[in-house]
């Protein structure tokens, strides 16, 4: 069971799970714990010799009932592959996983917040290459959502739709639309190649959204990541999350819109939190947010 | 014709030698939107659900 502290300084819980260092590290294809349990082989964490998408409660838990949850979420029973490769089918199966886990994890007492992420690459700390994502149910808010649900409250309206509008206005830095979903390097972006997915309509979680447009945010998420892989040639790394509104007692306002943050500021050249964005929390970027969205722009047109 | 019914559902987490197979609730197979799920308990009691493209689900 982890445990919390309340870090006074920072204002901000730390979550201590001290077994989930000896979590798997890398291991071999033939030991990959998310592939399907071939007959005959060692069993893995899908008993099953075929599946489509699995999830499952974490084995190294960061949160774990009753004080939250956290579970893995193995988009497919092939070892290679990756997001961006998946059948659209699959892909948009995917939306419809994604909003079940919101819905059942953020009926939970015990759950305050419910964040569905990817870390993709070495680069970002991932453990194992099988193409699969998580899902924390945070006991607390984090202070992610606490800082959006706060610039509703400063601006007095929902921030994300405003910079949707100012985004389209402006135009510079839109990425790909489609029917239902915009995708933009924002105007202030802390990463090079940020991107931000943002459902056209005020929608505050995956439960609001209709059929169509589950498929169209489906559609806009493989056609961005296309994008960073073909942007270097080159599996592109990222840190993806779902912002969503918060599901707790004290449940605050929230768009649903999806979050990359790709450590890379070149093809071979890391952007590291280092003194200024450690110790100030001011990011400092090497690159302007418009450059880097004409290039990601001709890169997904290239790939879709 | 076959008035056999079918075998009932069985758990073969304790069976000795055996490949261990998770505990099948089929009574809590469901649709959701375009997936189906049915959900399984893991050896160690962890939940596991499988998530099936329904090609009857929602559009």
């Amino acid at each position: 069971m982890s445990e919390l502290r309340f870090n006074e300084l920072r204002g901000e819980e730390v979550v201590y799970a001290i077994h989930r260092q000896d979590r798997t590290f890398l291991p071999s294809r033939e030991h990959c714990p998310l592939d399907p349990t071939r007959p005959g082989g060692p069993q893995t964490e899908v008993p099953f010799p075929a599946f489509e998408i699995a999830v499952f409660d974490n084995r190294f838990p960061a949160f774990e009932a009753p004080l939250g949850a956290a579970e893995v979420v193995v988009y497919t029973d092939r070892h290679d592959g990756s997001f961006a490769t998946l059948a659209p089918d699959r892909a948009e199966a995917l939306m419809w996983v994604w909003r079940h886990r919101y819905q059942e994890l953020g009926a939970r007492d015990d759950v305050e917040y419910v964040m569905i992420f990817e870390n993709r690459g070495v680069e970002v700390g991932v453990t194992l290459h099988h193409p699969h994502g998580q899902i924390y149910g945070y006991p607390f808010l984090p202070p992610v959502p606490q800082r959006e649900h706060a610039a509703d409250e400063r601006l007095g309206e929902c921030v994300p739709c405003a910079l949707l509008r100012s985004e389209l206005e402006d135009g510079r830095r839109i990425l790909y639309e489609n029917g239902a979903v915009v995708v933009y390097v924002p105007y202030a972006a802390r990463w090079a190649y940020e991107a931000h997915v943002m459902l056209r309509e005020h929608r505050a979680s995956l439960l609001d959204c209709r059929p169509r447009e589950l498929r169209l945010l489906a559609d806009a998420l493989q056609a961005l990541v296309r994008g960073y892989d073909g942007l270097f040639e080159r599996p592109f790394p990222y840190v993806m999350a779902v912002h969503q509104a918060p599901t707790g007692a004290a449940s605050a306002s929230g768009h649903l819109h999806v979050e990359f943050y790709p450590p890379l500021r070149t093809a071979d050249k890391l952007k590291f939190l280092a003194g200024s964005e450690q110790g100030a929390g001011t990011f400092i970027a090497d690159t302007l947010p418009e450059e880097s969205a004409a290039a990601l722009r001709g890169a997904i047109a290239r790939a879709v | 014709m076959n008035d056999e019914p079918p075998p009932p559902a069985r758990s073969q987490r304790s069976q000795p030698g055996a490949e261990a197979q998770p505990e099948v609730l089929p009574e809590l197979t469901e649709n959701y939107g375009i997936v189906s799920i049915s959900r399984h308990v893991k050896d160690d009691g962890r939940a596991l659900l499988l998530f099936t493209r329904d090609p009857q689900g929602e559009r």
